[in-house]
Protein backbone atom coordinates (compact mmCIF):
# COMPACT_ATOMS: atom_id res chain seq x y z
CA UNK A 1 0.00 0.00 0.00
CA UNK A 2 2.62 2.20 0.86
CA UNK A 3 4.30 1.67 -2.15
CA UNK A 4 1.90 2.27 -4.31
CA UNK A 5 1.18 5.53 -2.65
CA UNK A 6 5.16 6.25 -2.87
CA UNK A 7 4.15 5.50 -6.85
CA UNK A 8 1.50 7.50 -7.23
CA UNK A 9 3.04 10.72 -5.35
CA UNK A 10 6.42 10.15 -7.60
CA UNK A 11 4.19 10.29 -10.82
CA UNK A 12 1.85 12.92 -9.84
CA UNK A 13 4.99 15.22 -10.19
CA UNK A 14 6.47 14.39 -13.31
CA UNK A 15 3.83 15.90 -15.99
CA UNK A 16 3.87 19.15 -14.24
CA UNK A 17 7.44 19.40 -14.37
CA UNK A 18 7.62 18.24 -17.99
CA UNK A 19 5.51 20.61 -19.01
CA UNK A 20 6.78 23.19 -17.42
CA UNK A 21 10.31 22.16 -19.57
CA UNK A 22 7.98 22.18 -23.13
CA UNK A 23 7.03 25.58 -21.97
CA UNK A 24 10.28 26.62 -21.45
CA UNK A 25 11.53 25.37 -24.90
CA UNK A 26 8.53 26.71 -26.70
CA UNK A 27 9.15 29.94 -24.98
CA UNK A 28 12.86 29.85 -26.36
CA UNK A 29 11.79 28.39 -29.79
CA UNK A 30 9.31 31.85 -30.20
CA UNK A 31 12.06 34.10 -28.86
CA UNK A 32 14.65 32.72 -31.42
CA UNK A 33 12.04 32.65 -34.45
CA UNK A 34 11.41 36.21 -33.73
CA UNK A 35 14.75 37.71 -32.76
CA UNK A 36 17.53 35.35 -35.38
CA UNK A 37 17.51 36.75 -39.16
CA UNK A 38 14.99 34.81 -41.26
CA UNK A 39 16.21 31.48 -42.89
CA UNK A 40 17.53 32.49 -46.44
CA UNK A 41 16.79 29.73 -48.98
CA UNK A 42 12.72 30.05 -47.19
CA UNK A 43 12.59 33.65 -47.94
CA UNK A 44 14.32 33.47 -51.41
CA UNK A 45 12.10 30.54 -52.32
CA UNK A 46 8.84 32.00 -51.63
CA UNK A 47 9.68 35.46 -52.12
CA UNK A 48 8.85 37.07 -48.41
CA UNK A 49 9.29 40.08 -46.95
CA UNK A 50 11.13 40.02 -43.31
CA UNK A 51 7.49 41.09 -41.83
CA UNK A 52 5.89 38.24 -43.63
CA UNK A 53 9.40 35.49 -42.77
CA UNK A 54 8.20 36.39 -39.23
CA UNK A 55 4.64 36.34 -39.16
CA UNK A 56 5.20 32.79 -40.83
CA UNK A 57 7.43 31.71 -37.95
CA UNK A 58 4.33 32.42 -35.60
CA UNK A 59 1.91 31.15 -37.67
CA UNK A 60 3.80 27.89 -38.03
CA UNK A 61 4.83 28.30 -34.29
CA UNK A 62 0.99 27.96 -32.58
CA UNK A 63 0.00 24.16 -34.09
CA UNK A 64 3.86 23.29 -33.95
CA UNK A 65 4.27 24.20 -30.13
CA UNK A 66 0.52 22.58 -29.52
CA UNK A 67 1.50 19.05 -31.17
CA UNK A 68 5.08 19.76 -28.24
CA UNK A 69 2.23 19.88 -25.35
CA UNK A 70 0.54 16.88 -27.09
CA UNK A 71 3.50 15.51 -27.00
CA UNK A 72 5.67 16.11 -23.77
CA UNK A 73 1.42 15.21 -22.35
CA UNK A 74 1.46 11.93 -24.30
CA UNK A 75 4.70 10.71 -22.97
CA UNK A 76 4.58 11.82 -19.49
CA UNK A 77 1.44 10.10 -18.98
CA UNK A 78 2.85 7.17 -20.36
CA UNK A 79 5.31 7.25 -17.65
CA UNK A 80 3.16 7.61 -14.98
CA UNK A 81 1.63 4.55 -15.31
CA UNK A 82 4.80 2.44 -15.69
CA UNK A 83 5.67 4.21 -12.39
CA UNK A 84 2.07 3.17 -11.24
CA UNK A 85 2.54 -0.67 -12.72
CA UNK A 86 6.00 -0.48 -11.17
CA UNK A 87 7.81 -4.24 -12.32
CA UNK A 88 4.75 -6.06 -13.62
CA UNK A 89 5.48 -8.09 -16.77
CA UNK A 90 3.91 -5.48 -18.99
CA UNK A 91 5.84 -2.32 -17.15
CA UNK A 92 9.08 -3.06 -18.40
CA UNK A 93 8.63 -2.86 -22.15
CA UNK A 94 5.85 -0.04 -21.66
CA UNK A 95 8.87 1.75 -20.35
CA UNK A 96 10.96 1.24 -23.00
CA UNK A 97 8.23 2.66 -25.30
CA UNK A 98 7.52 5.17 -23.06
CA UNK A 99 11.42 6.70 -23.34
CA UNK A 100 11.28 5.93 -27.03
CA UNK A 101 8.42 8.41 -27.33
CA UNK A 102 10.36 10.96 -24.99
CA UNK A 103 13.19 11.05 -27.42
CA UNK A 104 10.94 11.28 -30.16
CA UNK A 105 9.22 14.05 -28.34
CA UNK A 106 12.25 16.17 -26.85
CA UNK A 107 13.37 15.89 -30.28
CA UNK A 108 10.59 18.35 -31.37
CA UNK A 109 11.07 21.24 -29.91
CA UNK A 110 15.26 20.35 -29.78
CA UNK A 111 15.56 19.84 -33.50
CA UNK A 112 13.14 23.12 -34.19
CA UNK A 113 15.50 25.42 -32.14
CA UNK A 114 18.91 23.82 -33.35
CA UNK A 115 17.38 24.80 -36.56
CA UNK A 116 16.30 27.95 -36.25
CA UNK A 117 19.69 28.76 -33.98
CA UNK A 118 21.44 27.07 -37.44
CA UNK A 119 19.38 29.20 -39.91
CA UNK A 120 20.45 32.58 -38.05
CA UNK A 121 24.28 31.26 -37.94
CA UNK A 122 24.42 31.11 -41.48
CA UNK A 123 22.70 33.85 -42.34
CA UNK A 124 25.78 35.60 -41.13
CA UNK A 125 28.48 33.21 -41.74
CA UNK A 126 27.50 31.54 -45.07
CA UNK A 127 30.57 29.62 -45.23
CA UNK A 128 29.21 27.80 -42.29
CA UNK A 129 26.04 26.45 -44.17
CA UNK A 130 27.71 22.93 -44.39
CA UNK A 131 28.49 22.39 -40.48
CA UNK A 132 25.12 24.17 -40.06
CA UNK A 133 23.41 21.43 -42.31
CA UNK A 134 25.10 18.29 -41.67
CA UNK A 135 24.28 19.09 -37.35
CA UNK A 136 20.70 19.36 -37.87
CA UNK A 137 20.36 16.44 -40.15
CA UNK A 138 22.11 14.21 -37.98
CA UNK A 139 20.61 15.14 -35.01
CA UNK A 140 17.42 14.28 -36.86
CA UNK A 141 18.55 11.03 -37.78
CA UNK A 142 20.23 10.51 -34.20
CA UNK A 143 16.76 11.13 -32.32
CA UNK A 144 15.04 8.62 -34.80
CA UNK A 145 17.48 5.77 -34.06
CA UNK A 146 17.55 6.24 -30.66
CA UNK A 147 13.45 6.52 -30.18
CA UNK A 148 12.74 3.84 -33.06
CA UNK A 149 15.79 1.72 -30.91
CA UNK A 150 13.97 2.22 -27.77
CA UNK A 151 10.09 2.09 -29.10
CA UNK A 152 11.16 -1.70 -30.86
CA UNK A 153 13.13 -2.74 -27.76
CA UNK A 154 9.43 -2.10 -25.97
CA UNK A 155 7.56 -3.75 -28.40
CA UNK A 156 9.71 -6.74 -28.87
CA UNK A 157 8.82 -6.94 -24.96
CA UNK A 158 5.63 -6.62 -25.17
CA UNK A 159 5.87 -9.78 -28.23
CA UNK A 160 7.15 -11.76 -25.44
CA UNK A 161 4.46 -11.56 -22.95
CA UNK A 162 2.01 -12.94 -25.36
CA UNK A 163 4.29 -15.14 -27.22
CA UNK A 164 3.02 -14.48 -30.73
CA UNK A 165 4.98 -12.85 -32.90
CA UNK A 166 4.50 -11.10 -36.76
CA UNK A 167 4.31 -14.02 -39.18
CA UNK A 168 6.59 -14.28 -42.33
CA UNK A 169 4.25 -12.61 -44.42
CA UNK A 170 3.52 -9.74 -42.62
CA UNK A 171 7.99 -9.13 -41.98
CA UNK A 172 7.57 -9.75 -45.88
CA UNK A 173 5.38 -7.34 -46.34
CA UNK A 174 6.70 -4.64 -44.07
CA UNK A 175 10.23 -4.39 -46.26
CA UNK A 176 8.47 -4.19 -49.73
CA UNK A 177 6.93 -0.97 -48.04
CA UNK A 178 10.10 -0.25 -46.72
CA UNK A 179 11.73 -0.87 -49.70
CA UNK A 180 9.64 1.54 -51.79
CA UNK A 181 10.41 3.99 -49.52
CA UNK A 182 14.07 3.59 -49.85
CA UNK A 183 13.87 3.68 -53.89
CA UNK A 184 11.83 6.85 -53.67
CA UNK A 185 14.07 8.14 -50.78
CA UNK A 186 17.18 7.26 -52.71
CA UNK A 187 16.32 8.66 -56.09
CA UNK A 188 15.04 11.84 -54.71
CA UNK A 189 18.43 12.37 -52.79
CA UNK A 190 20.46 11.27 -55.89
CA UNK A 191 18.68 13.49 -58.20
CA UNK A 192 19.33 16.45 -55.50
CA UNK A 193 22.91 15.63 -55.51
CA UNK A 194 23.51 16.08 -59.23
CA UNK A 195 21.72 19.42 -59.33
CA UNK A 196 23.95 22.20 -60.96
CA UNK A 197 23.51 23.95 -57.53
CA UNK A 198 26.05 23.76 -54.83
CA UNK A 199 25.42 19.83 -53.17
CA UNK A 200 22.58 20.74 -51.25
CA UNK A 201 24.20 17.48 -48.65
CA UNK A 202 27.36 19.62 -48.62
CA UNK A 203 28.83 15.89 -48.86
CA UNK A 204 29.55 13.69 -51.31
CA UNK A 205 26.72 11.15 -52.63
CA UNK A 206 28.10 8.15 -51.51
CA UNK A 207 29.11 9.70 -47.82
CA UNK A 208 25.35 10.85 -48.08
CA UNK A 209 23.54 6.87 -48.73
CA UNK A 210 25.34 5.50 -46.13
CA UNK A 211 25.30 7.04 -43.42
CA UNK A 212 22.16 9.47 -43.74
CA UNK A 213 19.58 7.08 -45.71
CA UNK A 214 20.88 3.75 -44.66
CA UNK A 215 20.74 4.85 -40.87
CA UNK A 216 17.25 6.21 -41.66
CA UNK A 217 15.59 3.14 -43.20
CA UNK A 218 16.92 1.22 -40.60
CA UNK A 219 15.34 3.42 -37.95
CA UNK A 220 12.06 3.48 -40.21
CA UNK A 221 12.35 -0.30 -40.83
CA UNK A 222 12.75 -0.73 -36.54
CA UNK A 223 9.58 2.01 -36.50
CA UNK A 224 7.40 0.30 -38.35
CA UNK A 225 7.83 -3.39 -37.41
CA UNK A 226 7.10 -1.92 -33.61
CA UNK A 227 3.60 -0.11 -34.58
CA UNK A 228 2.94 -3.63 -35.76
CA UNK A 229 4.43 -5.17 -32.78
CA UNK A 230 2.03 -2.88 -31.04
CA UNK A 231 -1.29 -3.27 -32.62
CA UNK A 232 -0.76 -7.37 -32.44
CA UNK A 233 -0.01 -6.91 -29.20
CA UNK A 234 -2.96 -4.90 -28.86
CA UNK A 235 -5.49 -7.76 -30.56
CA UNK A 236 -4.48 -10.76 -28.94
CA UNK A 237 -3.15 -9.38 -25.09
CA UNK A 238 -5.24 -11.37 -22.49
CA UNK A 239 -8.07 -9.84 -20.20
CA UNK A 240 -10.87 -8.18 -22.25
CA UNK A 241 -11.34 -5.01 -20.85
CA UNK A 242 -7.68 -4.43 -20.34
CA UNK A 243 -7.10 -4.99 -24.45
CA UNK A 244 -10.23 -1.88 -24.95
CA UNK A 245 -8.21 -0.29 -23.15
CA UNK A 246 -4.58 -0.66 -24.82
CA UNK A 247 -6.57 -0.27 -28.20
CA UNK A 248 -6.30 3.67 -27.89
CA UNK A 249 -2.55 3.59 -26.76
CA UNK A 250 -1.78 0.90 -29.23
CA UNK A 251 -3.59 3.51 -31.98
CA UNK A 252 -1.79 6.80 -30.43
CA UNK A 253 1.11 4.86 -30.72
CA UNK A 254 1.03 3.43 -33.90
CA UNK A 255 -0.09 7.44 -35.39
CA UNK A 256 3.10 8.75 -33.83
CA UNK A 257 5.94 6.36 -35.63
CA UNK A 258 4.19 6.52 -38.95
CA UNK A 259 3.96 10.32 -38.73
CA UNK A 260 7.58 10.92 -37.16
CA UNK A 261 8.78 9.01 -40.17
CA UNK A 262 6.94 11.25 -42.41
CA UNK A 263 8.02 13.96 -40.94
CA UNK A 264 11.28 12.83 -40.89
CA UNK A 265 11.27 11.72 -44.78
CA UNK A 266 10.37 15.29 -45.15
CA UNK A 267 12.67 17.19 -42.94
CA UNK A 268 15.87 15.49 -45.16
CA UNK A 269 13.88 16.28 -48.67
CA UNK A 270 13.16 19.53 -48.61
CA UNK A 271 14.80 20.00 -52.39
CA UNK A 272 11.53 18.61 -53.39
CA UNK A 273 9.33 20.61 -50.82
CA UNK A 274 10.26 24.11 -51.63
CA UNK A 275 8.64 23.16 -55.49
CA UNK A 276 5.12 23.00 -53.69
CA UNK A 277 3.41 25.87 -54.06
CA UNK A 278 3.03 27.86 -50.40
CA UNK A 279 -0.50 27.26 -49.79
CA UNK A 280 -0.35 23.22 -50.31
CA UNK A 281 2.85 23.39 -47.96
CA UNK A 282 1.00 24.97 -45.67
CA UNK A 283 -2.14 22.97 -45.55
CA UNK A 284 -0.15 19.67 -45.41
CA UNK A 285 2.16 20.57 -42.50
CA UNK A 286 -0.60 21.73 -40.51
CA UNK A 287 -2.67 18.33 -41.26
CA UNK A 288 0.40 16.73 -40.32
CA UNK A 289 0.43 18.77 -36.91
CA UNK A 290 -3.04 17.81 -36.33
CA UNK A 291 -2.27 13.80 -36.89
CA UNK A 292 0.60 13.78 -34.84
CA UNK A 293 -0.77 15.66 -31.59
CA UNK A 294 -3.82 13.33 -32.04
CA UNK A 295 -1.37 10.43 -31.93
CA UNK A 296 0.04 11.44 -28.64
CA UNK A 297 -3.91 12.93 -27.48
CA UNK A 298 -4.89 9.06 -28.25
CA UNK A 299 -1.67 7.21 -26.16
CA UNK A 300 -3.32 10.03 -23.16
CA UNK A 301 -6.61 8.97 -23.71
CA UNK A 302 -4.89 4.96 -23.36
CA UNK A 303 -3.17 5.56 -20.75
CA UNK A 304 -6.41 6.92 -18.75
CA UNK A 305 -8.10 3.87 -19.33
CA UNK A 306 -5.48 2.06 -18.19
CA UNK A 307 -4.82 4.19 -15.31
CA UNK A 308 -8.33 3.12 -14.42
CA UNK A 309 -7.87 -0.29 -13.92
CA UNK A 310 -5.34 0.73 -11.74
CA UNK A 311 -6.94 2.66 -9.42
CA UNK A 312 -10.75 1.32 -8.96
CA UNK B 1 -0.54 -30.57 -17.93
CA UNK B 2 -1.48 -31.46 -14.42
CA UNK B 3 -3.55 -29.49 -13.09
CA UNK B 4 -2.02 -28.71 -9.82
CA UNK B 5 -3.87 -27.34 -6.48
CA UNK B 6 -4.10 -23.86 -6.63
CA UNK B 7 -5.18 -21.85 -3.48
CA UNK B 8 -8.39 -19.58 -3.66
CA UNK B 9 -6.39 -16.06 -4.73
CA UNK B 10 -4.60 -18.13 -7.67
CA UNK B 11 -8.06 -19.12 -9.02
CA UNK B 12 -9.96 -15.53 -8.52
CA UNK B 13 -7.01 -14.19 -10.29
CA UNK B 14 -7.07 -16.97 -13.36
CA UNK B 15 -10.32 -15.70 -13.51
CA UNK B 16 -10.05 -12.27 -13.64
CA UNK B 17 -7.01 -12.87 -16.06
CA UNK B 18 -9.35 -13.25 -18.60
CA UNK B 19 -11.02 -9.83 -18.25
CA UNK B 20 -8.22 -7.76 -17.12
CA UNK B 21 -5.41 -9.57 -18.60
CA UNK B 22 -1.73 -8.93 -17.52
CA UNK B 23 -3.67 -6.15 -14.68
CA UNK B 24 -5.51 -9.13 -13.00
CA UNK B 25 -3.36 -9.76 -10.14
CA UNK B 26 -2.94 -6.30 -8.63
CA UNK B 27 -6.11 -5.54 -9.38
CA UNK B 28 -7.59 -8.64 -7.25
CA UNK B 29 -4.94 -8.05 -4.79
CA UNK B 30 -6.15 -4.44 -4.23
CA UNK B 31 -9.05 -5.35 -3.73
CA UNK B 32 -8.33 -7.80 -1.00
CA UNK B 33 -6.06 -5.11 0.82
CA UNK B 34 -8.35 -2.48 0.21
CA UNK B 35 -11.46 -3.94 1.23
CA UNK B 36 -11.04 -7.52 2.89
CA UNK B 37 -8.01 -5.47 5.39
CA UNK B 38 -6.13 -9.43 4.56
CA UNK B 39 -3.16 -10.39 3.04
CA UNK B 40 -4.57 -11.84 -0.84
CA UNK B 41 -3.02 -15.25 -0.37
CA UNK B 42 -4.96 -15.35 2.83
CA UNK B 43 -8.13 -15.05 1.05
CA UNK B 44 -10.72 -17.61 2.31
CA UNK B 45 -14.06 -19.28 0.47
CA UNK B 46 -15.72 -16.98 3.62
CA UNK B 47 -14.47 -13.88 2.15
CA UNK B 48 -15.28 -14.66 -1.70
CA UNK B 49 -19.00 -13.02 -1.83
CA UNK B 50 -18.01 -9.97 -0.09
CA UNK B 51 -14.95 -10.16 -2.54
CA UNK B 52 -17.35 -10.53 -5.39
CA UNK B 53 -19.51 -7.35 -4.06
CA UNK B 54 -16.38 -5.23 -4.48
CA UNK B 55 -15.19 -6.24 -7.72
CA UNK B 56 -18.83 -6.01 -8.96
CA UNK B 57 -18.18 -2.03 -7.94
CA UNK B 58 -14.85 -1.53 -9.35
CA UNK B 59 -15.27 -3.64 -13.03
CA UNK B 60 -18.71 -1.14 -13.40
CA UNK B 61 -16.61 1.37 -13.18
CA UNK B 62 -13.98 0.19 -15.86
CA UNK B 63 -17.30 -0.62 -18.28
CA UNK B 64 -20.66 0.05 -19.15
CA UNK B 65 -21.44 -3.65 -20.43
CA UNK B 66 -23.33 -5.35 -18.17
CA UNK B 67 -23.28 -8.63 -19.84
CA UNK B 68 -19.45 -8.61 -19.32
CA UNK B 69 -19.75 -7.66 -15.82
CA UNK B 70 -22.54 -10.10 -15.14
CA UNK B 71 -20.56 -13.14 -16.86
CA UNK B 72 -17.31 -12.19 -14.58
CA UNK B 73 -19.45 -12.38 -11.39
CA UNK B 74 -21.02 -15.59 -12.64
CA UNK B 75 -17.71 -17.19 -13.13
CA UNK B 76 -16.05 -15.93 -9.84
CA UNK B 77 -19.38 -17.43 -8.14
CA UNK B 78 -18.66 -20.74 -9.94
CA UNK B 79 -15.57 -21.02 -7.81
CA UNK B 80 -17.72 -21.41 -4.54
CA UNK B 81 -19.25 -24.77 -5.71
CA UNK B 82 -16.40 -25.60 -8.33
CA UNK B 83 -14.52 -28.75 -6.47
CA UNK B 84 -11.00 -28.57 -5.88
CA UNK B 85 -9.03 -31.22 -6.91
CA UNK B 86 -6.35 -32.39 -4.13
CA UNK B 87 -2.89 -33.27 -5.31
CA UNK B 88 -3.35 -36.86 -4.91
CA UNK B 89 -6.63 -36.77 -7.33
CA UNK B 90 -4.81 -34.69 -10.10
CA UNK B 91 -1.83 -37.44 -9.91
CA UNK B 92 -4.23 -40.47 -10.18
CA UNK B 93 -6.60 -38.76 -12.05
CA UNK B 94 -9.61 -40.13 -9.55
CA UNK B 95 -12.61 -37.66 -8.81
CA UNK B 96 -15.14 -37.07 -5.99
Amino acid sequence: MKETNHHYIRSARQLPRTLLACTALALLYVILGLALPPNTPTVTAYNLSITEYHILVLLISVPLIAVWYAAFYGYARLQEYVTIVGTAPDGRPLNKIASGLKVLAWGLPLSSIISSLGGGIVHSHANLAAVSFIIIHYLSLLISLIAFAYISTGSRGLMDLTKTYPTLSAVRWLLVVLTIIGVIFSYFTINAAHLPSPNPYFMPIGWVLFTLLVPYLFAWFMGLLAAYEIYLYSRRAKGLLYRRALAYLALGILITIIISIVFQYIASDTMHLRKITFSWLFLGIYVLFVVYAAGFVLISAGVKKLRKIEEV
Amino acid sequence: MPYLHTSLYERVVRVTHIYLGPAADRFIARQVQNHLKKAPEKLSEGDLIGLIDWIRVAVSLLTDDKEIIEEYVQQLRNLTSAPKKSKRQVITGESD
